[in-house]
Order: structure tokens, then sequence, then C-alpha cells
């Protein structure tokens, strides 16, 4: 049998949360209403069209004393306890006083194990423990989840009673619970009956491969975009002398919307892949991430300070003057790498506000062409680079059932790019030389999505509400 | 592709596994996404068109490449037949210089062949560079893409990966074509002047050459065909027979011009073999190659890569049976707050145990007095984990006691405000009405743990969920600070 789990409890304890989360479904209801959850819902994983397991979403206990007191009347003995509880839903099955005990009790007699959820920010209650005899009454396997919405800390006194009556109790926040949060209650699970383990193993063993193929999917699509926007260019037919400013100006704008629309793309593909469609793009980000790509501010929080950018490109120009050195066998005593990082930090330092090249082109068959492109600022690839590591990071470790709009957490005077190490910013430099150079072929673009997916992976500050 | 961007990602997802599982998981990527663009139209899904439009992009490069293919083997043959015209010319004085000809129709083209050979392994052309505007290939390609309003054989800065690789064999497949219709037509033209006219072929040269060593180079060249085809080999003699001096004046007599004749075998194999076979070989070579860019175009498009992921990636399905409705919001106004100034004594009933600190419950009538304004006539602290029917009996107590005191006019039920209303609280509340009747107030007061008002989210829950009840004199009040 498909190990399934009822998700039980008071309501508003964060029952409908923990299956957004762990089902990575948005669309969940999740509110402080009770009765929020009307009616048990089925949540399966699978793989390949086989179910590994299900989570039932239910509605809360809500006269979980008449239900007790109805069961007390009846069973005489431990040995007939789950019978009556079944006859107790077969009995009220369409009573409308007892519609939500039906929903949550049903599951649980076809089988299901219960995940018991509790508000562990709020204090214990001794009300609680009539929901739980209730729920030992069923005679099935029982773990406890202490969930934790808002600031308060119960923990102790409610691992106290839960301990009682369950014998498995785990502290889960639903909202804040990352994948790696997530893969170890599966584990939980697959403790309450051994014949589920064999599946539950499967299912987490499925979701690590699947958050590995995100990662990658992201990576692709975020390297995509840096490709797109840092090859693109903009050409017009040259018209009157003077109207070139005009025109170039006119480019300019086109390619600067060309960029945006493609990080927009870019960021859409992204939340779809961790089935964040429902979200706006706008909505995880404060102003610094939803604010436009082209201000001042964003590329000094997203981008390399004016340091690193002098430094890399140093590098690129040492790169580029040793190739030299390596030509005359030496013969230059290093000269060239010399100049040439002298060359590239100068042009790093001093190039850093200009934002594409402008040119005029001769058409093979007469005519002339004003052309604006590619964006040649120096900060503009890590400026970008910047902007949807920081989108991802939204995106990717945002919980399902986390509905506040979210920012990252940065420390003071830091940028984004601070998290670099040299060797990766120094091969990030190179790729980002040979695209500025319209090298975008299939290793370049390999190149620079598998560094992508390294970047991807750097811890760039924590997940805080806007 | 691009269209079917349209189609939700998770669609997509189902749909394109739905698909890879049916194809052959050993065929080759491109096979892979063309069954996959079969199996498409076939159902029509997602925002992909049924059916490729004549005017889409792929469309036109096919119908283009097809009538340049077939334009530029007709150029060739017109200008192979028009050199081979000038080569063949024979007037009837002096004999066609063999040397000449093979210059023509064989050396020259040969270095043209060796020379693309030698630039095939470089890299392409940067755009925008000094060797692309000489580059007449570029020239070509550029011409071609202003046809097709793309840019694919003259690709630009930052062209998109294996672009370049494609034009580069394409175009090479494109003079290759030039290349066989040159020889063909020439060719055509030798076979029309052999058929049609008398012609004699010769050989000359002011170096001191022996016929002997002409003979030996010779048939070196004619080495490939000499075993099955001897006729088309010269023999010494002919050789010797066939050099002549134009200073000599002598005229060809018709003996010796039907002798000189017989070159003519010889003169198509060095032509074939050395002209047109090395051509269609590397039309050939360029075409296989022509092929695996194109099928590189495809399968290292991003979009193929992103698709030929989600063909073979096994499907992890997170997902619901349907949405939830919840409950339809209230649009009961919530209660406002009865004055408490006007009476002071109230039967006060403690819900579920709502002081949870000890101290608290000590401290409960001056509790009452500071935070509410009331005095309790009686106090019913009920039990959390009472029965139904215990609650009730303690309920029905209270009620015989005080029923028609002033006090059981105004009920107060003190509550946990971070625990939501159960359905279990209305029925009690429900209780109270059937013991005591419409016409005492109750007063729902929702507390913090530390007995001080519950953050106004609480608040409303409790207000919205008690509104629902629709009782006149049912009010939800928050002790005072």
């Amino acid at each position: 049998m498909t190990p399934t789990f009822a998700v039980v409890g008071h309501p508003n304890k964060g029952k409908s949360s923990i299956i957004s989360t762990l089902a990575e479904d948005e669309r969940i209801n999740v509110g402080p209403t009770p009765g929020t959850t009307r009616s048990a819902h089925r949540y399966e994983l699978s793989i390949e069209d086989e179910t590994l397991y299900v989570l039932v979403d239910t509605p809360g206990f809500q006269r979980p004393r008449a239900v007790l007191d109805w069961l007390n009347d009846r069973a005489s003995g431990a040995h007939e306890r789950s019978v009556w509880v079944a006859r107790f839903v077969d009995e009220h099955a369409i009573d409308p006083r007892f519609h939500d005990e039906c929903e949550l009790l049903r599951p649980i007699i076809e089988g299901a194990g219960i995940l018991y959820v509790v508000d562990g920010a709020k204090p214990y209650g001794p009300e609680y423990e009539i929901e739980m005899q209730v729920l030992q009454w069923t005679g099935r396997p029982r773990m406890a989840l202490i969930n934790l919405i808002g600031p308060g800390d119960h923990v102790a006194e409610w691992r106290q009673a839960l301990d009682q009556y369950f014998s498995i109790v785990r502290v889960f926040d639903a909202v804040h619970a990352d994948f790696a949060t997530r893969l170890a209650l599966l584990r939980a699970f697959a403790e309450l009956d051994e014949h589920w383990r064999p599946s539950i193993e499967r299912a987490i063993a499925a979701l690590a491969a699947e958050r590995e193929r995100r990662h990658a999917r992201s990576a692709y699509e975020i390297a995509d975009c840096l490709v797109d926007c840092l090859t693109h260019i903009e050409r017009a037919s040259l018209g009157e002398p003077e109207d070139r400013s005009v025109q170039a100006s006119r480019l300019l704008g086109r390619l600067q919307t060309h960029v945006r629309k493609r990080e927009a793309e870019a960021r859409d593909r992204v939340q779809a892949i961790y089935r964040h469609e429902v979200l706006k793009r706008e909505e995880p980000a404060a102003e610094f991430l939803s604010g436009d790509i082209f201000t001042r501010e964003g590329w000094e929080l997203f981008g390399l300070s004016r340091r690193q950018l002098v430094i890399s490109g140093a590098l690129s120009g040492a790169l580029a003057g040793g190739g030299v050195d390596v030509l005359l066998g030496g013969a230059s005593l290093l000269l060239g790498a010399g100049i040439g990082s002298m060359v590239g930090a100068a042009g790093a330092w001093f190039g850093s506000d200009e934002l594409a090249r402008i040119k005029v082109l001769g058409q093979t068959l007469g005519g002339r062409m004003l052309q604006v492109g590619p964006v040649k600022a120096p900060n503009f690839p890590w400026v970008l680079l910047g902007r949807a590591l920081a989108h991802h990071r939204l995106v990717a470790e945002r919980n399902h059932a986390r509905r506040e709009a979210l920012s990252l957490v940065m420390a003071q005077d830091t940028h984004m790019m601070d998290v670099l190490d040299d060797r990766t910013r120094k091969a990030l430099a190179a790729v980002f030389r040979q695209l500025g150079d319209g090298e975008a072929d299939v290793a370049v673009r390999q190149r620079l999505s598998t560094l992508v997916g390294d970047v991807l992976r750097l811890d760039v500050g924590g997940l805080a509400p806007d | 592709m691009q269209d079917d961007r349209q189609t939700p990602f998770a669609e997509r997802l189902t749909r394109d596994r739905a698909i890879g599982r049916l194809l052959d998981p050993d065929a080759d990527e491109a096979a892979r996404v063309l069954s996959w663009w079969a199996r498409i139209q076939a159902q029509g899904a997602g925002a992909v068109p049924a059916v490729a439009s004549s005017a889409s992009l792929g469309m036109r490069v096919v119908r283009y490449r097809r009538m340049a293919g077939i334009v530029l083997t007709l150029l060739g043959a017109a200008l192979g037949a028009a050199v081979a015209g000038v080569a063949f010319a024979y007037d009837g004085r002096h004999p066609v210089n063999l040397f000449t000809l093979f210059g023509i129709l064989v050396a020259f083209p040969a270095i043209m062949l060796l020379l693309t050979l030698a630039l095939l392994p470089a890299r392409p052309v940067r755009p925008g560079g000094v060797l692309a505007a000489l580059n007449a290939a570029r020239w070509a390609g550029a011409a071609l893409d202003r046809l097709l309003g793309a840019e694919l054989f003259a690709p630009g800065f930052g062209a998109p990966a294996g672009l370049a690789g494609f034009a580069r064999w394409q175009l090479l497949v494109f003079s290759q074509w030039l290349a066989v219709g040159f020889f063909v037509g020439a060719l055509l033209l030798a076979l029309l002047r052999v058929t049609f006219t008398d012609l004699a072929f010769g050989w000359s040269t002011t170096l001191q050459i022996a016929a002997v060593d002409v003979h030996r180079w010779l048939a070196g060249l004619a080495l490939p065909w000499a075993r099955w085809l001897p006729q088309a080999v010269p023999d010494l003699s002919l050789i010797e027979a066939s050099r002549y001096f134009r200073g000599g004046g002598n005229t060809l007599d018709e003996a010796r011009a039907a002798r000189l004749g017989d070159w003519w075998p010889f003169v198509f194999m060095v032509i074939s073999v050395y002209g047109l076979a090395p051509r269609l070989l590397l039309l050939a070579a360029g075409s296989w190659r022509l092929q695996r860019a194109t099928r590189g175009l495809l399968c290292n498009d991003s979009e193929v890569t992103a698709l030929l992921d989600r063909l073979t990636a096994p499907m992890v399905v997170l997902g619901g049976d349907r949405e939830e409705q919840g409950l339809p919001a209230s649009t009961a106004a919530t209660p406002a707050p009865e004055g408490m100034s006007a009476q002071h004594e109230a039967l006060v009933v403690v819900w579920n145990e709502a002081f949870a600190e000890p101290a608290l419950r000590a401290w409960l009538d001056g509790w009452l007095e500071a935070r509410l304004q009331v005095r309790a006539a009686a106090v019913l602290a009920l039990d959390a984990r009472a029965s139904e029917r215990a609650q009730r009996d303690a309920l029905v107590t209270l009620a015989a006691e005080h029923g028609g005191t002033p006090a059981a006019r105004r009920l107060i039920v003190v509550t946990r405000g971070w625990e939501p209303p159960l359905l279990e609280f209305n029925d009690f509340l429900g209780l109270i009405r059937e013991l005591l009747g419409m016409a005492p107030s109750i007063t729902v007061v929702p507390i913090d743990v530390s007995g001080t008002r519950v953050a106004p989210a609480e608040r409303e829950v409790w207000a919205k969920t008690l509104a629902r009840l629709r009782d006149p004199r049912l009010y939800v009040q928050e002790p005072l600070e």
C-alpha cells in the first residue's frame, strides 16, 4: 500500500502550510480563519506515474469533545477502540455536525499514518489532549509535528505533552523549512512504519535528483540570458549626421528594453522551474531587485566593487598581454603581461560609466548603419549575474507555504559579488570577455552555464520578510 | 519552440515527458526532437502551431537552399562551358595545348580546392572584421540572409551557438555545387566538341623535356583508371607524335590530326578524376558536415536542450487533487462592544482554562475589575478536558443558581484568544442561549497569554467567526490596557 499520511490537528496550526511546503503547491489556501480547509484533499508525490507517498490535508477538529464522548460511551476496551472510531465515521458520514471530524478521520481509518500538527509558538492547552486521545483511539502510527507560527517558544511544554501520545515528535517550521529540512522530515515519516521506508527513500532520492535538475535548469536559463544580453546589438540605417546622437540614444533605449525584457523572461523561467508560477515577479523582491537594472544603486549593490573591477580588468589584460610574451618566447621580459594588466585595469576604471559601444558600419551593398551594442560597461555582466543570483536564491529557497514578500538580508557595505572566490571571478571574467568579443559558441555557453551553476550554490544572504 | 514558451512550464513538463516515454531512448537527440515535433503536430498541443507554415523561417531556408543549389549548379555549368569553350578552342592549325587545357580546367581549380581545404580548419571569420569585409562567401551569405530576413549564413555578433559552423559548411556546399556545375559544364562542352567537331590535342613547351618524361608523368596521372580503361592512357608514340612547335609552320595533315584526336579519352578522364571527382567528394563531405552542423545547431539550441531534458528526466509530480475553496468571507459586521460602565456585575465563564498563567488565575477577581470593569457574581471555570456533558451540567448549575438575578443579564466568556474559535465553542454559546434565553448579553473576551489584548489579527478571527452566528446580543470585547 502506498504510504499515506493524514495531516490533522487543531484548526489554524499550519496543516495546510505543511502540505503546501511538502507538496510545493502555493495554491493551497493558507489563512488564519478557521475553516480554511473544508474537506480532505490528497497530494501525491509520484515518479513516472508511480505514487510514492500521499499526503492528505484535512480540516481541523471542530468538536473533538463530542467525538470522544461518543466513543467513551460505546467502547469498553482498548481492543475495540479503532473499530468504534470507524463506526463513528460510518454513522456520521452525512451528519453536518461532524463533517470535519469525518473528513479527518476517514483517511486514518483507511490506513493513513497520522501527522498531528500543533503550534509550538503558542502555549500548550489541555484541551488538545482530547484530540490526541481521539487519534490514539485510531491505533494508527502517529507523529507529532511542532510547527512554529510566530515568535513564541513553547516547544518544551508541547514536547512533554506530545511525548505521551506520539512515538515521534519533530519540530518543523513549515514556512521557513529549507529543502534539507523537508527531506529530513520525510525520513522521519519512514520511521512510522517500516513497510513505508522503501517508497519514502525512493521519494527522497527522486526529490534530491529533481532539486539538482532544477538547479542545472536554472543555471542554463541564467547563462542563456547572460549570453543574450551580453551579445545583443541594435542596428539601424544611419540617417542624417545631425540625427546620429538621437538615433544612438534611441538604439540604446531599445537595447536597454531588450535587456530588461530578457531578464524578466529568465526570472519567469526560473520561477516556473521551482514551481513558483503564482508568485508575482515583483513580489519576492524589495525595491533593489524589482528595480530597474540600469540604475546606479543596483549596480553598486549587485556588481563588482570598483576595486574588484580593476583587479578583474587587470587580470584579463594580463592574460591577453601574456599571449604576446609567449609569442616572443619570454624575450619581452613579461612586458606584455604588465602592459596588458595596466591597460585592462585602466579600461575597467575609466570605462565603467559608458554603457555600450556605438559605431558606424559600412554595409557590403552600400549604405551605412549605426550599431549600438554590445554593452561594454565592465560591471554589466556582474550586475546581471548578481541580480539573477539574488532572484534565484529568493525563488529556490522560498518555501511554498510562505506567502509574504521576501528580500535578501545582506551585511552593510557588501556587494553581491563579494561571495565569489578569485578563481571563479577570473573564470567568469574570461567568459564575459569572450562573449564581449562575440564568441558565443557552444563551449563558451556550456562553460558559463557550469560557472553559473557553481555561483548559484553560493550563500548570498539569508531570507527575511520584506 | 519559441511559441511553445507560451505553454505553462508544468504543462510542458508533463506533456514532454509523456512523449519522451514513447520515444526510443537509444535514438539520437535530433531524431528524438523530430519525433517530438511530429507528435506535437499530431496533437496540436500547447501553443505549437499544428503545421509548420510555408512562410516559416525553416521552410524558407529549405526552399532557398534548394533554389540556391540549383542556381549555383547552373551558373557553374554555364561558367564551365564558357571556360571549356576557350580551353578547347581549335582552329585546325595548332592542336589544343594539353598543358594549357589542364592548367585552366584542372590545375587552377585544384589550387582553389587546396586553398579551400587549407582554410577550412580556420576559425570562422569574426563578424565586423577586415576578413569579413573581404570574404566573398560571407557576401553571398549576407545576400541570402537579406532574402531570408534572418542571420543564418553570415552570422553576426554573438550569433547563437553553432551558427558559425553551420554557415561555414553551408557556404562550402554551395561553392561545391558551383564547382560541380563547372566541371559538368566543361565536360559536356568537351563531349559536344568531340562529338560534333574534330579536335586535335598536342603539347608544347619551351623547356627541354623529353617525350619519355612526359609519358612517365602522364602514366602516373592515369594510374587510377589505367587498368580498367587502357584506351584512356596515352602511349609513348602518341606523346612523341603530339609534340609541336608553333614556329614550325607546319599545319596538321589529316592522318596526324586524326591521331592527335586519340587524346580525348585521357582528357576526359583527367578532368573527371582530378577536377570533378574531388569536388563531388568535397560536396559529399561538406553535405555530411552540414548535416551534422545543422543537427548541432538544433541540439545545442537552449530550447532544444531544455526539451531533451524534459523528454528524458523522470517526471516527479507533486500535486493536489483540486484547489480548496474555503469558507466564504463573512459579510456580517463585527459586533461592537457593549459599554461596560452601566453594569458592574456579571456571570463569568472561563473557557478552556483561558488563564494560562497560574498567577493570573489567582488574581482573577482583580483582573476582571481591572481589565473588564466588572465584578463577578459567579465564575465558572471550565476544565479544558471536561466532557461536553460535564460542561453542560456546570452551566445548568450556574443558570439554576443565578438565573433571574441582575448578574445573569450579562455573561462574560473569557477565552484563549490565540486559539481560533471551534464549532464546539459555538455549541457552548448555543447552550447558554438555550438555558438563559436571548435576553442576556454575551461578551466574549479573547485574551493573550498574559491576560492582555490579543493581536489584532487574532481578534479579527474571533470577531468574524462569531459574527457568523448572527446573534444580536453577542459581542467580542478586548480587555482594557
